[in-house]
């Protein structure tokens, strides 16, 4: 890329200093574009490498390719209505950003959950995560590789989707989490399904562990790859298994617990060299964790109401409706306007599949939010990317890439 | 190693005897959970016209539009391309009109114009349908 021939480079030289080195600029080095087509970037992530030979010396991410204007979307829509915008965001964990955002505007209106709905959101949270999981594993194996795991990955997922589908009458975009429970009372057959899935899940994952754990072409393609210190890992704001695979004890289900996590016996694996390989046996225990949690939770799943008797913010239910004028006025009031709730701001923090996903909302006193941010884990671990994979052969990029486990859906909102 | 070509075996194995886990789509159709959330049907019978269910959704994928209120001469228009089947407007619906129904989950189209529906009496639809294809064409509406 010397510059030379028009026919292969017609961008703007400019652009590139301060992003590329010198040596790229007087071509030295290549100047290679990865993406945003690229199966390995696990949606349209753009990546600028500058190599040599093989390796990268520079990695710039670029994102934007996947912008929804999810959040400046929400501050035009009533509270509620925004619920099935939070979906879309990071479509592998669908209902893990339905709980944010629905923790966030029970902390802003101080609205009650009732039990069962606590133990519901955390039961489906958990089994939202296995499901990001799997698909990691499927596509991160993939993309080093390993084609089987793929298959087995996804043979498993759909008997999650079929769960999702049974509560809430969609496989992906759920919009299951309404604010002061969820939306309706799970089946009859929920619980025989998730017992189904409770036993016949962790001789599938003694298998991925069979196929991957100590397979050698794996082992040399992870170990010691796409390294990050702890220190750094905390400096960049990394969270989820990026941080823990670096041996940092930090889990927002044990340290600031929600919907009740504290009622919930479960171990936090840490890892040890924060590299590909550790951030790949986390998340493999975390998978065997969250069934754990599940288990727990249908165990002590209560019974009782599934949402908030409080008429200021909760719709009545339809069986209410043709007997009291109070419950019409209700109904009527906040379909027409929505709530007002009281001037201020909130900051909610969950750990997604990914890490920390925080919502903050600023209101007004309006039925529309006057902000609304999601601080999300994939956009935060992007801006790891350059760091990891420095000196790397590009080879292992996508192996880091994937060990970070981003949705780009999730960057950009 | 011993142990993993074990389970490849074993699953390769069986898979030759199995029927396969996947289904002859289109000739079979699984069937769907009763819960599914799919298209959106409208009963003219309780509307008022009160427009709860347009004001609420969150896609704009619904419009009332009112001929006569007192004759109760209302033409419900559904763009199935906007819906995202939040199933927001069957909540708000205080008469019970709107129903999503769970069996109807095959939507995709080679023509667009399969993607608005209209509910309503025939006679309403079809002057409703005039005058926005009148629209559309560029005619002016009555100025
Ligand atoms: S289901 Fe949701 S998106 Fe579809 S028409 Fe009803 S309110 Fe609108
Ligand atoms: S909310 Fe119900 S009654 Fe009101 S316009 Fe819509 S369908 Fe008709």
């Amino acid at each position: 890329m010397t510059g030379s021939d028009d026919n292969l480079w017609q961008g703007d030289v400019e652009k590139l200093k301060g992003l590329v080195s010198e040596r790229a600029l007087t071509g030295e080095t290549m100047v290679l574009n990865m993406g945003p087509q690229h199966p390995s970037t696990h949606g349209v992530l753009r990546l600028l490498l500058e190599l040599d030979g093989e390796t990268v010396v520079t990695c710039v991410p670029d994102i934007g390719y996947l912008h929804t204007g999810i959040e400046k979307n929400m501050e035009s829509k009533r509270y509620e209505q925004s619920i099935v915008m939070t979906d879309r965001m990071d479509y592998l964990s669908p209902m893990g950003n339905n709980l944010v955002y629905c923790l966030a505007m029970e902390k802003l209106i101080d609205l009650d959950v009732p039990p069962r709905a606590q133990v519901i959101r955390v039961l489906l949270s958990e089994l939202t995560r296995i499901n990001s999981h799997l698909v990691w594993l499927g596509t991160h194996a993939l993309d080093i590789g390993a084609m089987s795991v793929f298959l087995y990955c996804f043979r498993e997922r759909e008997r999650l989707l079929d769960i999702f589908e049974m509560v809430s009458g969609q496989r992906m975009m759920s919009t299951y989490f309404r604010p002061g429970g969820v939306w309706r009372d799970v089946p009859a057959e929920f619980e025989p399904a998730v017992r189904d899935f409770i036993n016949y899940f962790p001789p599938r994952v003694d298998d991925y562990e069979k196929l991957l754990t100590n397979n050698p072409l794996w082992l040399d393609r992870t170990q010691g790859i796409g390294f990050i210190s702890a220190d750094d890992a905390i400096r960049y704001g990394c969270s989820g298994p990026t941080l823990r695979g670096s041996g940092v004890n930090w889990d927002i289900r044990k340290a600031l617990p929600y919907s009740g996590y504290e009622n919930f016996d479960f171990d936090v694996p840490l890892g040890q060299h924060g590299d590909v390989y550790d951030r790949y046996l986390i998340r493999i225990e975390e998978m065997r964790q969250s069934l754990r949690i599940v288990e727990q939770a249908l165990d002590k799943l209560p019974d009782g109401p599934v949402r908030s008797n409080n008429r200021k913010y909760v719709p009545p239910p339809r069986s209410e409706l043709g007997q009291s004028m109070e419950a019409v006025i209700h109904h009527f009031k906040l379909w027409t306007e929505g709530f007002r709730p009281p001037v201020g701001e909130v900051y909610q923090r969950i750990e997604s599949p990914r890490g920390e996903l925080g919502c903050y909302l600023v209101s007004d006193g309006e039925p529309k939010p006057w902000r609304v941010h999601f601080r999300t884990p994939s956009f935060i671990h992007l801006s790891v990317l350059p760091l990891m994979s420095k000196d790397h052969l590009i080879a292992d990029l996508v192996g880091i890439i994937g060990s970070v486990d981003i949705v780009l859906g999730d960057c950009d909102r | 190693m011993k142990v993993k070509l074990t389970m490849m075996w074993k699953d390769a194995l069986e898979s030759l005897v199995k029927s396969p886990a996947t289904q002859r789509y289109p000739f079979v159709r699984l069937s769907a959970p009763d819960q599914l959330r799919s298209k959106l049907h409208w009963n003219l019978e309780n509307c008022t016209g009160c427009g709860l269910c347009a004001k609420d959704c969150p896609a704009d994928a619904i419009k009332i539009i009112v001929l006569d209120k007192k004759a109760k001469r209302f033409v419900f228009r559904y763009q199935v391309d906007h819906c995202t089947f939040c199933s927001q407007c069957v909540v708000s619906c205080r008469q019970d009109c709107l129903s999503m129904a769970n069996n109807e989950w095959e939507l995709a189209a080679l023509n667009k114009d399969k993607f608005t529906v209209y509910y309503g009496h025939a006679s309403d639809v079809e002057s409703v349908m005039e005058d926005e294809s009148d629209a559309e064409n560029g005619e002016p509406a009555g100025v």
